[in-house]
């Protein structure tokens, strides 16, 4: 069939947000959208039976090996204990300081979100642990849901993340680069986070009262750091330097990893039969259904390329000849928009083939555009009002929190991920300085 | 029948987890091999690729049956009772149709391959259909999946709260 390229796109974007926005699960919508597309556009059956090799063709491609890799890692590191004894040992270590729980939240927190990137099973979890027990200490709800809703924009940068090696392969820029950039901006935030709760309990410390923890010996604490809190420390390490260092692949990094966290549970006798079942399902959960959206969306750029509508949407957007950081900011606030109602994957591959060619055309170093659009990813999902880990939150947090509460507590954590932003792009060696030194 | 099926898609589950730790495994060695100085096999390498396309068609229908799938919710939560079983139940119906048009392209494509006798070129000549095979079972079988929730009368959408916690299911596959 032969249509002008904005109809095309229309119909494409169109099809698979309807067929989502009626509750089809994500990854069938956009198997949806993409048949009736393929079938419309390239030529009935034909068009279908292309879908399948297509996604043939994507499904078995090595870049893609560090997702199931990464996170099992997660996974393993959850059920064989090991992300609760570090966030055990935190909570000890941090002793009396004010605000003693925000931290341990954070930390906490990156722990469990980070190898898979993804916070929304972070969010549920710590939303129902930590902040009954925070609000039992008299905390205020904003050092006690904030942190929670901060953690994301921690997670998703900091390798290892999953997302990151999806995004990296949906905009064909380099996998390793993409991980490595977040190292530096993901310790800028983290700091950022670090004086945002430290402000806040110094001018105001009611918002968390001090209450006296359990002592611990100094002896005890070192036992902690050595036993509880290095280990761990060094498997992320030791699988994000092996990357840094050009030794292995992410794929090989990530591989690694999984293995020496097999390695360390066992060590601590923590490898049973159980925590092995239970990862591997974990995986495989989140495994399934990220393939069999990217089975999907193989044909979805192929077909946006082949109706002309990825370059009619182009020069459109060009047409407008707005500055490439106009263009960036346009970008942006759609990212924000879909955030209200889609998750990070879906977001993604929506976008992601438009984008990065994009993003490409306006002379971007792609590396740094996919760092920016993955914290811009991240916002939108925790942007008010409609932003998914907002009703996440709602669902998990003692019943009284009201819908008000969770957005003013996520404000200031957000500020600060916008914050990152801008000082990303105002000074783009923040994301690309530590990339290049690898090469 | 009934019985034999749900083994059937439990086993498949257990064998796409035992891939995936096969994979992790077999990725370390050819880095250790390699690493003391040997040629590893590049066939380790195809089957990594291999097994990411098996992993997910084997793991497909297990999952519709965990209704592990995330879906946008905000529309359902904002209908009314009635109006939302119906949207579910035709959610259900577009599931299927979808599952069944691509399993039905699926074998065509995986005849066709088989009658041309076409080969994947990569590190060894396989034989296309023996993996492209796996798309159109994985993509049947999840049809039957959400047909069968259908028939049962239950919704083919999990909760909010099991979708999102992947963390926190204690079922085991």
């Amino acid at each position: 069939m032969n249509l002008e390229w904005y109809w095309a796109a229309t119909a494409l974007f169109g099809m698979s947000l309807i067929f989502m926005l009626v509750g089809m699960p994500v990854a069938l919508a956009f198997c949806a959208g993409n048949l009736v597309a393929a079938f419309m556009f390239m030529g009935g059956a034909n068009g279908i039976i292309q879908t399948v090799n297509n996604g043939f063709g994507s499904m078995t491609s090595f870049a893609l090996v560090p997702i199931p890799m990464f996170l099992l890692m997660g996974e393993l590191f959850y059920h064989t204990n090991l992300a609760t004894r570090c966030f055990n040992a935190a909570d000890k270590l941090l002793g009396n300081l004010p605000g003693r729980l925000s931290y341990v939240t954070l930390i906490g927190g990156t722990a469990f979100a980070g190898p898979a990137g993804s916070s929304m099973g972070a969010c549920a979890l710590l939303g129902s642990l930590m902040v009954p027990e925070m609000t039992k200490r008299g905390y205020n709800k904003y050092l006690s849901i904030g942190p929670i809703m901060g953690v994301g924009g921690l997670a998703v940068i900091i390798p290892p993340s999953a997302l990151t090696v999806l995004l990296a392969t949906l905009g064909q820029t380099d996998v390793g680069d993409l991980l490595i950039a977040g190292i530096i901006p993901g310790f800028v935030l983290a700091l950022m986070y670090g004086v945002l709760i430290w402000a806040w309990t110094r001018f105001d410390p009611t918002a968390a009262p001090q209450y006296t923890a359990e002592p611990v010996s100094r002896q005890e604490k070192l036992r902690l750091i050595v036993v509880d809190v290095l280990p761990m420390v060094a498997v992320i390490a030791f699988s994000v330097l092996i990357m840094l260092t050009g030794w292995a692949t992410p794929t090989e990094a990530a591989a690694l990893g999984a293995l020496s966290v097999v390695v360390l549970a066992a060590c601590y006798g923590e490898m049973t039969w159980s925590a092995w079942v239970k990862s591997l399902e974990g995986a495989l959960r989140i495994t399934v259904m990220s393939f069999l959206i990217i089975f999907g969306s193989a044909t979805f750029a192929q077909i946006l390329a082949f109706t002309g509508a990825s370059s009619g949407l182009m020069s459109w957007a060009l047409s407008f000849e707005l500055t490439p950081m106009g263009m960036l900011m346009i970008m942006l606030a759609m990212i924000l928009f879909l955030g209200c109602f889609m998750d990070q994957l879906s977001m993604m591959l929506l976008t992601a083939p438009i984008f990065f060619p994009l993003a490409k055309t306006l002379g971007f170093d792609l590396t740094w555009f996919g760092l920016i659009m993955l914290l811009a990813l991240e916002i939108g999902y925790t942007t008010p009002p409609f932003g998914l880990l907002l009703f996440v939150m709602k669902g998990v947090a003692p019943p009284e929190t009201t819908m008000k509460d969770i957005y003013l507590a996520a404000m200031p954590f957000i500020g600060c991920v916008l914050l990152l932003i801008a000082m990303i792009i105002v000074f783009p060696p923040l994301a690309t300085w530590l990339p290049k030194l690898s090469h | 029948m009934n019985r034999a099926y749900t083994w059937l898609v439990n086993a498949m589950a257990w064998l796409a987890g035992l891939l995936m730790a096969a994979m992790m495994l077999s990725i370390c060695i050819d880095v250790i091999v390699r690493n003391l100085g040997f040629q590893s096999s590049a066939h380790l390498f195809t089957f990594t690729e291999y097994a990411l396309l098996i992993v997910p068609c084997l793991g497909a229908p297990w999952l519709v049956r965990e209704k592990g799938h995330v879906y946008v919710e905000i529309l359902l939560m904002s209908v009314n009772e009635s109006l939302r079983r119906w949207m579910t139940f035709a959610v259900g119906v577009g599931c299927v149709l979808v599952c069944g048009l691509i399993a039905w392209y699926g074998f065509e494509v995986t005849w066709t391959n088989y009658v041309r006798a076409d080969v994947d070129v990569r590190s060894m000549d396989m034989p296309r259909w023996m993996v492209v095979i796996f798309i159109p079972i994985g993509f049947l079988m999840m049809g039957v999946e959400f047909t069968r929730l259908l028939l049962k009368g239950e919704s083919v959408l999990g909760d909010l709260s099991s979708a999102l916690s992947t963390q926190k299911t204690e079922s085991k596959p």
